[in-house]
C-alpha cells in the first residue's frame, strides 16, 4: 500500500507534473506513420496535452499545439480539416524510427535514442501498431514488468496447434523443444523472479523450475520510463510504450521486432484491425461490452472468458482496476518484485529531476548508442547453467540474423 | 421483516432498519450466480458458492485492483483471473498461487466483507452500525 500523495506524484502526468516531467524528458511516440493518410494534420492527444503532427515551414514533421475545447474524449481525433494550430503553444520536434512518430516534449537537447533491436532492424523487420487503453499508463506499464500473471490471465486451459500461432503472444512452442509456451505458463504458476537494475530500466528474469533437471528462463525488461521489451515468438520481440493520453487514459505503442525473416506486416496488420477501430485505435472488446466476457468459455477454455487474445486479458485486467488504480488499497507480494523495483526507479528519477539534476537513465551520461538488445527471449536449460544457456540462445538468434543484431 | 435463526450468524435483526435489500435471489438463478452492487457508493460482488451461501464483498482484488465480478467461481470461493487469489465468502483470502511456496501471505488478506441474509425472494445486506442511515440527519452532515 502506498499512500494517496505518494499514487497522485507516480501517475499524474501533465504540465507541471513531477511524473510528467520525468516523461517529458524521454522521446514518446507520438503516432504510427500509417496515421498520415489521415491527411495534413493529424491529431496527436499525448501527456495531457493537445496537439498535431504538421508540416513547419523548412517541410519538417513537428509537433505543434492546436486549438481544443476542454470537453473533447480523451482520445478525439478531428478530421484534418477541422483542425486548427495554436500559434502560441509550444511545437515540439519528431522523429520517424521504422513506422513510429517519436515527440520530444522536454527541456534542452533530446537525448539519444538508444541501439535497441526495434531501432536498429530495417524496416522490413518492424512492424508498429497502437491501441487505446481507458486507465492510466502505470498500471498498463505495471502488468507489463509482472511475470507471474501469465500464467494465470493468460492460461489455456487447452493449449492450440502452435503452427496457427504467427503474430500472437504466448502461441510459439517454448524455447527448442516441443512443449506450448501455454503449457509451460499454466503448469509452472510460481516463477522465480530475478530483477537486476541496468544502465536503460530493468532486466526482469522469471525461472521455472520444470521437473526433469531443466529450467524455463523468460528474460523481459522495462525500458525507462515507460516501455517493455519482451519475447513474442523465438522469431519476434515486442517493444511496448505506454503513453499517456492524460491521467485517465492511455495508448500502447508497440514495434514488433523480427530477427531473421521480415515481418508479414499485411497480416500483422489484418490481425489488430480486426480487434480495433480507426481513427482512433479504440478496441473492440471493451469495457462498455464487458469484454465480450463468456462464463461458459472462461469455465473450459479460458482463464477470462474473454477470448484469446491476451491483449484484452491485459486490457481487462488494468481497466478493471479503475481509471487511476488506488494503490492505498493494494497489497504487493512476491510475484510484483519488478513492480516495486520500478516505482524506486520512478520516485529517485522524479527526485534528481526536481533537485535539477539529470541523474536518470540514459541521460545520466552513459552513452544511449551503447545499450543494445535488450536480451529479450525465452530459453530452457540445464537448471545448474540457466544464465549462460539464456545469453547462449539470445546469440545464437541473432548470429542468424541478416541485420546487425550483434551485442 | 429478518427473523435471526439459527442459520444467522449475526445478531443485529434488533434493528431491521440496517438490512437493505440488495438484490433478488431470482436474480442469481444463472449458471454462474455473480453480480455486481453497489451499496451507498461502495463497488462489490455478489456471489452464492459452492455450499450454496452468499459472499458479498469487495469488487476490486486487494492485490492490484482487478474486478472480481469477472472472477472464476470455483472452489467455494472466488477467484481472481489476474493472479488466482481465491477469496471465500468471508471475504477471506485462502490461497494465492503465484506467490512462493509456504507463503502464509494470505492469512493477512481480506476484502471487505458486508454480511448478508436471503429472505423470502430478497438478498439482504446489513449497514454497519459505523455508518449512519439514511434517515437519521447526522451532525455535521450538512458540511
Amino acid at each position: 500500500m502506498i499512500s494517496q500523495d505518494l499514487n497522485d506524484r507516480i501517475t499524474r502526468i501533465g504540465p507541471n507534473t513531477p511524473a510528467g516531467a520525468v516523461l517529458r524528458r524521454y522521446w514518446q511516440p507520438a503516432a504510427l506513420a500509417e496515421e498520415l493518410a489521415h491527411g495534413d494534420n493529424v491529431p496527436v492527444n499525448l501527456l495531457g496535452e493537445r496537439l498535431t503532427l504538421v508540416r513547419d515551414d523548412a517541410d519538417q514533421l513537428v509537433l505543434a499545439t492546436r486549438i481544443a475545447s476542454n470537453d473533447e474524449p480523451p482520445a478525439f481525433y478531428p478530421a484534418a480539416k477541422d483542425i486548427k494550430v495554436d500559434h502560441t503553444g509550444p511545437v515540439y520536434p519528431v522523429e520517424n524510427r521504422n513506422g513510429l512518430f517519436f515527440a520530444y516534449m522536454g527541456p534542452g537537447t533530446p537525448p539519444e535514442f538508444p541501439n535497441f533491436d526495434c531501432f536498429r532492424a530495417p524496416d522490413s523487420h518492424v512492424f508498429a501498431f497502437k491501441g487505446l487503453w481507458e486507465c492510466n499508463w502505470l498500471q498498463a506499464l505495471e502488468i507489463g514488468i509482472d511475470p507471474a500473471h501469465a500464467s494465470f490471465l493468460h492460461r489455456f486451459l487447452e493449449d492450440e496447434d502452435t503452427s496457427d500461432g504467427y503474430g500472437k503472444q504466448f502461441r510459439d512452442k517454448a524455447a527448442d523443444t516441443d512443449i506450448p509456451m501455454t503449457q509451460i505458463l499454466r503448469e509452472y504458476p510460481r516463477p522465480d523472479i530475478e530483477v537486476e537494475e541496468t544502465d536503460f530500466g530493468l532486466k526482469i528474469t522469471a525461472l521455472r523450475t520444470l521437473n526433469n533437471g531443466k529450467t524455463h528462463v523468460r528474460v523481459t525488461n522495462q525500458i525507462f520510463p515507460e516501455a517493455i521489451c519482451i519475447p513474442m515468438s523465438r522469431e519476434m520481440t515486442i517493444t511496448q510504450w505506454h503513453v499517456p493520453i492524460d491521467d485517465y487514459t492511455c495508448y500502447w505503442y508497440t514495434m514488433f521486432t523480427s530477427f531473421q525473416k521480415p515481418v508479414n506486416k499485411n497480416l500483422m496488420r489484418e490481425q489488430r484491425l480486426k480487434e480495433h477501430r480507426l481513427p482512433d485505435y479504440a478496441p473492440l472488446k471493451n469495457r462498455t461490452n464487458d469484454y465480450h466476457y463468456d462464463p461458459a468459455e472462461q469455465a473450459t477454455t479460458t482463464y477470462t472468458g474473454m477470448g484469446l487474445d491476451i491483449n484484452v486479458h491485459d486490457q481487462w485486467a488494468v481497466e478493471g482496476m479503475g481509471r487511476i488504480q488506488d494503490r492505498t488499497q493494494e497489497h504487493l507480494g512476491r510475484s510484483d518484485a519488478a513492480i516495486i523495483r520500478y516505482r524506486r526507479m520512478l520516485r529517485a528519477a522524479i527526485a534528481a529531476v526536481e533537485q535539477g539534476t539529470d541523474e536518470l537513465p540514459m541521460r545520466n551520461g552513459k552513452a544511449p548508442l551503447d545499450m543494445v538488445g535488450p536480451l529479450s527471449n525465452d530459453a530452457i536449460a540445464n537448471s545448474a547453467d540457466w544464465k549462460d544457456a539464456s545469453r547462449q540462445a539470445d546469440l545464437a538468434r541473432r548470429s542468424e540474423c541478416p541485420w546487425d543484431a550483434t551485442v | 421483516m429478518p427473523q435471526a435463526d439459527d442459520k444467522t450468524p449475526f445478531d443485529q435483526f434488533e434493528d431491521p432498519a440496517r438490512w437493505v435489500v440488495v438484490a433478488k435471489s431470482a436474480e442469481l438463478n444463472i449458471p454462474r450466480p455473480v453480480i455486481p452492487v453497489t451499496l451507498r457508493g461502495q463497488r462489490l460482488v455478489l456471489f452464492r458458492d459452492d455450499d450454496g451461501e452468499l459472499g458479498l464483498i469487495g469488487r476490486n482484488c486487494p492485490h492490484r485492483g482487478a474486478d472480481l465480478c469477472f472472477g472464476r467461481l470455483e472452489d467455494n470461493g472466488l477467484r481472481c483471473p489476474f493472479h488466482g487469489w481465491h477469496f471465500d465468502r468471508s471475504g477471506q483470502c485462502v490461497e494465492q498461487p503465484a506467490e512462493p511456496e509456504g507463503s502464509l501471505m494470505y492469512k493477512q488478506i481480506k476484502v471487505p466483507m458486508i454480511p448478508v441474509i436471503e429472505r423470502d425472494g430478497d438478498i439482504m445486506a446489513y449497514i454497519s452500525e459505523s455508518e449512519p442511515l439514511a434517515s437519521e440527519p447526522t451532525e455535521g452532515a450538512t458540511q
